[in-house]
């Protein structure tokens, strides 16, 4: 039984985290209805980042919360004020641009394969002053890495909610959301919301890549482990909903903990993805997504 | 001279010129790039009767060649039955899953079916990884499967020298091409390409869209299960991870986006335009640099969709349009 709760408190806590990969994703699909294939090198990038940053000058690893998401906040902008915007404009036509896939995941090719000259291919690890450290309820092990990493997320969570809610850049990303023409009549300028949402969701990514590394490896490709579990959760929860990437991410989270305590990982894996086409065939639109989306 | 005769003629130049290549070139290593370049302009000029007239972006391919391969090798290891049949037997398997696979799919929209076909691949991916044999049928689980060196025989579809798997590649490209040149212009293929566009108008217009998307589907999903028993012939040797993965699926796509999707000679186009350069930066950048062949890939996938988001075959069939008028205009002044 404590074997059982274990797991769900583990789960739980990794499940947020996945959560708050998803969430930049859910957010450029909800805004811009693109799936930024991109997204799970950005994390990589956030990861590395962070990782140089802690080894070179040795700060807390939170502290690395206050430089890495900007940085990453004007990377994101930028690459879509570059590369997106373009192809965008050449597809103005088309309510969805499959165009714009094959170019983030161009990015993703030229992010990986960059770092993996400039790095090397191991796996690296960067010991920090809460590295292994835990405290426990009863005889439940808590790990306090995971622990701040799950409370980061839901407050990431929780002020992107706020943020959509009460500033005038969040409605205008709700706004360009739900209908792109009429935004666009209303005098909101379609191609900076763009930028903005790209910036917002590369920064949480960000977010996510600081909390990850207390307690993770980092190496070139490790966003594609995050990246097909935030695939699935986005659409899962719904895409473009952040209650829907936050749920989704415990639900994958919990799946994966409490079912390996049973099966061997590997299997843990394919019933993700058999629960992902079951969601996909009998309710498209996810837990909290709009018809219109699929 | 008129235009369709300078056609012909260039055709058929092309025809001769790509058939007596063999007796040419003598490195194992060029054939082998050669082959592998027809390998990957037939899987996606396959993927393209969905992928390019249908109008979704199917990036899931890859699982459709592996049960090509899975198919037609377990028939061969453990019952002894010529690839030859297998292929057949792994096409029409293909066909049906594919066809189990698009009556659902082919009512979503284009992000969430391409997320659901890489989901499914990646899927029976991982489950092939995991089984070490289906009922009977033995997979091996991540080891892959090996297949016995038998020596030249035309019935077990193996051979010492590389010419005969040219041979049949071209062959298989050719009869492919040919395909899609005489669906595109049928009726079928005004019905996919009006079903891709707008699929609610052609609906009203009384359109039966999601049978036609059916039915490129099977022949897609047919066609791409022969390609995985010619690999796995060629090879030898095949493991879920090199032939189920995403890479190969990735690959398939970006051919077919870089060439032009929904065109005839876009999937040529694009693996004449990527495979070569693949193949010799792989060879001669990845000792020193690893990685830095991606990175190119990446950047030519960028420009290209930035400055030719229809493909390479648009402006080059522009090209050839002004060539050809200058051509014919002299013969005419003669």
């Amino acid at each position: 039984m404590t074997a059982v709760i274990q797991a769900v408190i583990n789960g739980t806590m990794m499940g947020a985290m996945y959560g708050l990969t998803a969430l930049g994703l859910t957010l450029i699909f909800g805004v811009m209805k693109v799936v930024n294939f991109a997204h799970g090198s950005l994390l990589m990038v956030g990861m590395f980042t962070a990782y140089w940053l802690i080894k070179l000058t040795g700060i807390h690893p939170y502290l690395a919360l206050l430089f890495v998401p900007p940085l990453l906040f004007f990377f994101g902008y930028s690459m879509q004020n570059l590369l997106i915007k373009p192809v965008f404009k050449a597809e103005q036509q088309v309510r969805e641009p499959l165009t714009v896939i094959i170019v983030t995941t161009g990015v993703w090719y030229v992010l990986d394969n960059l770092a993996l000259m400039l790095f090397g291919a191991e796996y690296r690890t960067v010991r920090t002053a809460i590295t292994g450290t835990s405290f426990s309820l009863g005889e439940i092990i808590v790990s306090i890495p995971k622990f701040s990493g799950f409370l980061v997320s839901l407050a990431t969570a929780a002020g992107l909610l706020l943020f959509m809610k009460k500033t005038r850049t969040g409605k205008a990303l709700q706004a360009t959301s739900l209908d792109r023409e009429a935004a666009n009549l209303m005098g909101i300028d379609q191609y900076r919301i763009y930028n903005m949402a790209f910036g917002i969701g590369t920064a949480i990514a960000g977010i996510a890549g600081c909390v990850i590394i207390p307690f993770y490896y980092v190496y070139p490709s490790v966003g594609v482990v995050f990246d097909i579990r935030a695939f699935i959760i986005v659409v899962l929860g719904g895409l473009g909903s952040i209650q829907g990437a936050m749920l989704g991410g415990v639900i994958i989270g919990l799946i994966e903990s409490v079912f390996s305590q049973f099966m061997p990982s590997t299997w843990t894996e394919a019933i993700i993805y058999a629960i992902f086409l079951v969601i996909l065939f009998v309710k498209p639109s996810g837990l909290f997504g709009h018809k219109q989306d699929w | 001279m008129s235009r369709k005769q300078l056609d012909t003629i260039l055709l058929s130049l092309a025809a001769v010129v790509s058939f007596t290549l063999p007796l040419v070139i003598e490195s194992p290593t060029y054939m082998q790039i050669l082959i592998l370049l027809f390998f990957y302009a037939y899987l996606t000029t396959a993927w393209n009767l969905v992928g390019g007239f249908a109008g979704v972006l199917p990036m899931g391919h890859s699982v459709f060649v592996g049960l090509g391969a899975y198919t037609s090798t377990i028939m061969t290891l453990q019952y002894g039955i010529s690839p030859w049949i297998g292929m057949l037997v792994g096409g029409v398997i293909a066909a049906l899953v594919g066809v189990l696979i698009g009556k659902p799919t082919f009512r979503m929209r284009g992000a969430y079916f391409a997320l659901c076909t890489i989901a499914f691949a990646e899927g029976i991916r991982v489950m092939i990884e995991n089984i070490d044999s289906l009922g009977p049928f033995k997979l091996n689980g991540p080891r892959g499967l090996l297949i016995p060196l038998k020596g030249d025989s035309f019935w077990n579809y193996q051979f010492m020298h590389k010419e005969p798997y040219y041979y049949i590649i071209l062959t298989m490209l050719v009869l492919v091409l040919a395909l899609t040149w005489f669906i595109s212009r049928s009726r079928m293929g005004y019905y996919l390409a009006a079903g891709g566009e707008e699929p609610e108008a052609a609906q009203a217009l009384g359109v039966n869209v999601a049978r036609y998307k059916l039915i490129a589907m099977a022949m897609s999903c047919f066609l791409t299960a022969l390609a995985g028993t010619f690999y796995a012939q060629l090879m030898l040797y095949f493991y879920p991870k090199g032939l189920l993965g995403l890479d190969l699926s990735f690959e398939i796509a970006f051919i077919a986006l870089i060439g032009g999707r929904g065109t005839i000679a876009g999937p040529l186009v694009g693996a004449l335009a990527l495979r070569p350069l693949n193949e010799f930066t792989r060879i001669y950048l990845s000792d020193q640099l690893p990685g830095l062949h991606l990175v190119i890939f990446g950047l030519i996938l960028i420009l290209v969709m930035l400055y030719q988001p229809k493909g390479l075959t648009a402006p080059l069939s522009r090209i050839y349009d002004r060539l050809a008028c200058r051509i014919i205009g002299k013969g005419v002044a003669k």
